[in-house]
């Protein structure tokens, strides 16, 4: 029955699945199975290996990608690779990669097997790209399966240490139970399509069709199926109430790869949010007063609770939250101009959370992840350039003009006033004014504090972790800069989604 | 540099007869008729990116790697790149004159323009990264970026062996990059952005010996007093853009190309007095006006290379620029010019006063800076825009010349500034001391040296134009009479008589930059000429104030012998719809012209005359008669009218008062912090309550889902009972 098989658009797909296998494959052959103690493992092919995956994917996107002519969609609909899908593969590939650079020292340092956590980057990572290139409701929750599983065990990737599992079991509990609420909605959707639409079909855009022409008359059926796989997806981006796992497991998870989710996993919710219920079917289906007390209620909570960590990981990880409830503001806001903003924040949110673990990497040491405040102390007198990248870092989550959070914020804010979602956006902005309050405990740390323990000071920066930190810098300070530009890419991809 | 030099000027002067066939004439030519604005001719460029990206590398480099590149890296680094930025705006300026050929036949303004990034576009605020370079940007743009490269390479030899070298050259790159980007700014934004960042750069080069406090505390007073000039600035930026809606100088210009007096309904003439004013206030602190010119004597606290090439040829002359640059809004603003005018002829003369006393040899030339910028600014106030930028343009050459003069000196004197230890230093410095001369002469205003034409068009235009008037000229020649006075008096006590040299067990410590001297040896001995590095520039320099006022000859005196006024012509088309008309009754007086040229000569030769009485006749006694006469003079005059008094009385103590008693005491510590500490303490009470679910149990978390799951879908059924 298929009969369009364009192979050629999921080329960076297959490139990274393909470097996954040879990966795990490579690490068996190099390893004989495991790290030996006191020794040191050739990890560097597995490493390279891995980037290069990312890195060629990634490229092909902009080289050949973004510019075909012809069919943009494949298999009949289930694969579609507009510009929409692509520019989030790309901010996907630019998360695994980053990251993967971030595991190497990390993994190094306590002597563990690099293969494996690689090859389980790389396999949520085209997981990831399924998803966002989802045109149906089967590849979505393949997609989904193939991003989580992986996301679970990397969570517990430490498995010798109570936190570590602890997260893992917790993510994977909860994360079953909410895909089993998305799977419950797709088949009330499904049934719906079957009985209204005429024709059974799991595509997305006869379902939307069907819904759009009878938006008069839904059944509650319909739209408790909406909500159903919105709340699914909710729990990905961890929107309040459903974010409850969200601080434990990024605590419990080894540091490098909480990076990895909390920026990836985020941006592929964010981008099937919008695949699914942009423009205005969410208020076709009732929800979109549901979703703005959804975002409230995330951004409140997100930004309160941060503010009482005393562990870095949890005040990011409940900055995150925060970050994700700006999103759904964006996502509400529905118009071209807000969905051009969600993608703008979708990788302002990256580069600036992978820069901030970037530095809490550099600090980490052999059984000692640095995660209090305290670990942070004096280091911008010792390295003035790490404490920048961090305080670059926190300035731009905070969203301070010139750097790249802020032009998020701003385009997301300013695109929802424009569609009368005046008091979101004032609660937005008194939230994100609390968030100075516990981005800039950090930079106090930093530079305002004396130090403790001088054993700290002799750690040399790893040459990939610089690497990482001075990419993300030069992206926050770059994306803010030439944010007019950047936008008006932006704006084709969009047009992708619309059409 | 030279042959280069004289290429252009016969360039410019084949344009220049263009432009007077196909202009209005040229000279003073005074609006007749209706002017029928020709919108500027535009070409496009991509090497104007370079120009200002250039030293931004080199600043990156150097401070970035200064430590691994070594002392030759920087050089090249720090040097090379302001080296190929000159360059390419030598080629720029090329480009532009074969330019101001055919497509200058229009007779508007005409330019490069570069546009390199959109930068902020929001609702009707457009504002793009874009550069661009007229007759008037030209002239800047060769001062910043020659200049400049000539005080690099001086830096070598004056900074050689600070600890601080790269960071040194770092800043130095850095501050070019913004004087740059204020220079060719193609909107007032981005001319802002270089407004602070030579802001910026100027107070870390002030403090480059932090280790020093006075240094820090120096660097600190021109921070905070350029800030009330910046507010000024900005708000006079945000006035423009509320009435035109544009923050581009070439379209508020344009908007503006009517004669005066017939403005369009839409702009009301108040609003462009207050945007003038609000300008000057910019203008004020960024060239040292009065009131807010008291941080610049402190800024030579700095090394003195920053001294000449930012406190004296470029960035402190951004105020004069930038009235140039909107010179529609000035020429409107009548009322506003008279402030202009009326600040900078006190400002000259009270600098000048000061000057006359001061013995640190970099403090005297402080204030001739303030004052020479007071200068120029009656330029600006009389309306006479070019003469204003000609001015400009040859203290410049003079200025810096006599920094780096000073500068030599002070490292052959082991940092010692004071000049009573000087003293025939003739002797040992023979090209430092030729060079010296030959700017004290240009600022002297000597024929044929620089500062004779430039300073001698101010005074004619003090005079004749319709702004000015005879209690200007006074004022401004007194001036004049003064400048004469402390420079030679500076020659005198410096290069000529006999060396005295530093007594034994004399400390450095009232040096400004003792802080370094811990680097250097002392090989006490006879002071020695420094190396080439620093020669050289300082004999270009001195050439050029020989030769530069040869640019911009007025009529009365190159007319007769087919002399163009080279500059004047240049600059006619950035000018061309704002000319301020000569009073009718001097207008064509060349008699008066050519007696007020005399007089000027005689007062500085008379001024130079009493300097030799006093210091060069042997009379040493006669210097004490002044003294003794009238101490309340000298005392005034010492102590600098007692400004920095009377700002401490009048401004700061009230200021501090109501700062600590009101503002900190209740509205700070009651008020506020009641609220932010209640916000905060609420926040914090929200928080430990919602985090009490947050108890690390699954079954609890799946519940808490499980019961917001159930609350969303009994409001969908709730919704949809009501539909």
């Amino acid at each position: 029955m298929p009969t369009d098989l364009h192979f050629s658009l999921m080329i960076p797909e297959l490139v990274v699945l393909g470097s996954a296998v040879l990966v795990l494959l490579l690490d068996a052959v190099l390893h004989g199975g495991g790290p030996r103690p006191g020794e040191e493992d050739p990890r560097d092919t597995t490493l390279a290996l891995s980037v290069v995956g990312c890195v060629v994917a990634a490229a092909w996107i902009p080289a050949v990608l973004w510019n075909i002519e012809g069919p943009r969609s494949s298999f009949n609909g289930l694969f579609v690779a507009d510009r929409f899908s692509l520019f989030f593969k790309l901010v996907v590939l630019v998360g695994a990669a980053l990251s993967l650079l971030l595991s190497d020292s990390w993994l190094r340092r306590r002597r563990l097997s690099s293969g494996a956590a690689h090859a389980l980057v790389l396999f949520a990572t085209s997981g990831m790209m399924y998803m966002v290139s989802a045109g149906d409701m089967v590849t979505l929750f393949l997609g989904l399966e193939v991003m989580s599983i992986p996301v679970y065990c990397l969570a517990a990737l430490l498995r010798w240490e109570d936190r570590s599992v602890e997260a893992g079991v917790k993510y994977l509990v909860l994360g079953a139970f909410a895909t089993a609420i998305m799977l419950f909605g797709f088949a009330l959707l499904y049934g719906y399509q079957g009985l209204v639409g005429g024709v059974a079909t799991t595509q997305l855009e006869p379902l939307q069709t069907t819904l759009m022409a009878n938006a008069e008359a839904l059944p509650l059926y319909a739209r408790a199926g909406g909500l159903l796989v919105l709340i699914g997806l909710l729990f990905k981006i961890s929107a309040a109430p459903f974010h409850m796992w969200t601080p434990d497991v990024y605590e419990g998870a080894p540091l490098p790869f909480v990076a990895f989710m909390s920026v990836a996993v985020k941006a592929t919710a964010a981008a099937v949010l919008l695949r699914v219920f942009g423009g205005p079917l969410l208020a076709v289906l009732g929800l979109d007063g549901m979703l703005w007390v959804v975002a409230a209620f995330t951004m409140v909570v997100g930004n309160f609770m941060a503010l009482v960590q005393d562990n870095v990981k949890r005040m990011l990880a409940y900055s995150s939250i925060a970050h994700g409830g700006y999103i759904l503001v964006g996502v509400l806001a529905g118009s071209a101009e807000a969905q051009a903003g969600v993608l703008y924040y979708a990788l302002a949110y990256t580069v600036g959370n992978v820069a901030a673990f970037a530095v809490l990497v550099y600090l980490s040491r052999q059984g000692h992840e640095a995660e209090r405040f305290s670990d942070l102390q004096g280091l911008g007198a010792r390295h003035p350039l790490v404490g920048g990248v961090m305080v670059l870092a926190m300035l731009s989550l905070t969203g301070i003009p010139p750097l790249v959070g802020f032009f998020g914020k701003f385009v997301i804010f300013k695109a929802a006033v424009a569609q009368g979602y005046v008091g979101l956006t004032i609660l937005a902005l008194l939230t994100s004014a609390v968030s100075f309050a516990y981005y800039l405990r950090p930079v106090i740390a930093l530079f305002m504090r004396p130090t403790v323990g001088c054993e700290v000071a002799v750690i040399p920066v790893n040459r990939r972790v610089a690497l990482c930190m001075g990419l993300t810098s030069l992206a926050i300070c770059a994306l803010g800069v030439f944010s007019e530009s950047y936008l008006g890419w932006l704006s084709s991809a969009v047009l992708a989604l619309a059409g | 540099m030279q042959p280069l030099l004289a290429q252009t000027a016969q360039a410019i002067a084949a344009s220049a007869g263009q432009a007077v066939a196909h202009g209005a004439g040229g000279g003073h030519g005074a609006a007749e008729g209706p002017i029928v604005a020709v919108a500027p001719t535009v070409e496009a460029t991509s090497l104007l990116a370079v120009v200002i990206l250039l030293p931004l590398l080199g600043a990156a480099l150097n401070g970035f790697l200064g430590k691994r590149l070594g002392t030759q890296g920087v050089n090249l680094v720090g040097c090379g790149t302001v080296a190929l930025s000159a360059l390419l705006s030598w080629k720029l300026v090329l480009d532009l004159v074969q330019l101001s050929g055919p497509g200058h036949a229009a007779g508007g303004n005409f330019g490069l323009h570069q546009n390199l990034f959109p930068w902020i576009h929001v609702g009707s605020f457009q504002a793009d990264f874009a550069l661009w370079l007229d007759p008037l940007a030209a002239v800047m743009l060769l001062v910043v970026t020659n200049v400049g490269f000539l005080i690099h390479l001086y830096s070598i030899g004056y900074m050689k062996g600070d600890p601080g070298y790269a960071r040194f050259f770092a800043y130095l790159n850095l501050f070019l990059f913004s004087m740059l980007c204020l220079v060719l700014g193609d909107n007032l934004l981005v001319l802002f952005l270089g407004w602070e960042g030579v802001g910026l750069c100027s107070y870390l080069l002030i403090g480059f010996w932090f280790e020093d406090r006075a240094n820090a505390r120096a660097g600190k007073k021109a921070f905070v007093t350029n800030r009330v000039g910046d507010f000024g600035f900005a708000l006079g930026m945000m006035m423009l853009f509320a009435v035109f809606g544009t923050l581009e100088p070439q379209a508020i210009n344009q908007a503006l190309a009517v004669p005066q007096g017939s403005l369009p309904a839409t702009v009301p003439l108040w609003t462009l007095e207050a945007a003038a004013l609000l300008l000057f206030v910019g203008a004020c602190g960024k060239s040292a006006q009065i009131p807010l010119y008291i941080w610049l004597p402190d800024a030579m606290a700095g090394p003195t290379p920053v001294s000449a090439l930012i406190h004296a040829a470029t960035m402190v002359t951004a105020g004069v620029y930038m009235v140039a640059r909107l010179n529609g809004v000035f020429f409107h603003a009548e009322f506003a010019c008279y402030v202009v005018i009326v600040v900078g002829a006190s400002t000259a003369l009270l600098a000048a006063t000061i000057g006359l006393v001061q013995n640190d040899i970099k403090k005297v030339l402080a204030y001739s800076t303030v004052s020479q910028l007071g200068f120029m600014f009656v330029a600006m106030g009389a309306g006479a825009w070019a003469v204003g930028v000609f001015h400009l343009m040859t203290h410049a050459f003079f200025k810096a010349c006599l920094f780096l003069g000073s500068g030599s000196v002070i490292l052959a004197m082991h940092h010692e500034q004071d000049m009573r230890f000087y003293g025939g230093l003739k002797r040992f410095m023979p090209t430092t001391h030729w060079t010296f001369l030959f700017a004290t002469l240009a600022i002297a205003g000597i024929f044929p040296f620089a500062g004779f034409f430039s300073k001698d068009e101010i005074l004619w235009n003090a005079i004749a134009s319709q702004r000015g008037g005879t209690l200007i000229y006074a004022v401004v020649l007194l001036a004049a009479f003064c400048t004469a006075f402390y420079m030679f008096r500076i020659l005198w006590m410096t290069f000529w008589g006999e060396h005295r040299g530093v007594p034994e067990g004399h400390g450095h410590d009232h040096g400004a930059e003792s802080a370094d001297d811990d680097h250097h040896h002392h090989a006490h001995g006879d002071p020695q000429e420094s190396p080439w590095t620093m020669t050289v520039p300082l004999m270009v320099l001195g050439v050029l104030s020989l030769v530069g006022g040869f640019l911009g000859v007025p009529a009365v005196l190159g007319g007769h012998f087919g002399f163009p006024n080279l500059l004047h012509d240049w600059l006619h088309p950035v000018f061309q719809y704002s000319t301020v008309a000569l009073d009718p009754t001097m207008a064509h007086n060349h008699a008066m012209e050519y007696g007020l040229m005399a007089l000027s000569l005689g007062v500085a030769g008379l001024s130079i005359f009493l300097t030799w009485l006093l210091w060069g006749g042997g009379k040493d006694a006669l210097r004490d008669i002044f003294a003794e006469k009238s101490p309340w003079l000298h005392d005034l005059l010492w102590n600098k009218w007692y400004v920095d008094e009377l700002y401490e009385s009048v401004l700061l103590k009230p200021l501090v008062f109501v700062s600590r008693e009101v503002l900190w005491r209740i509205v700070d510590e009651v008020i506020i912090d009641g609220l932010v500490n209640g916000v905060a303490s609420f926040c914090k009470q929200a928080a430990d309550k919602m985090g009490r679910a947050q108890d690390g149990d699954v079954g609890n978390y799946a519940t808490i889902m499980v019961a917001g799951m159930v609350v969303l879908l009994l409001v969908i059924v709730g919704f949809g009972v009501g539909t």
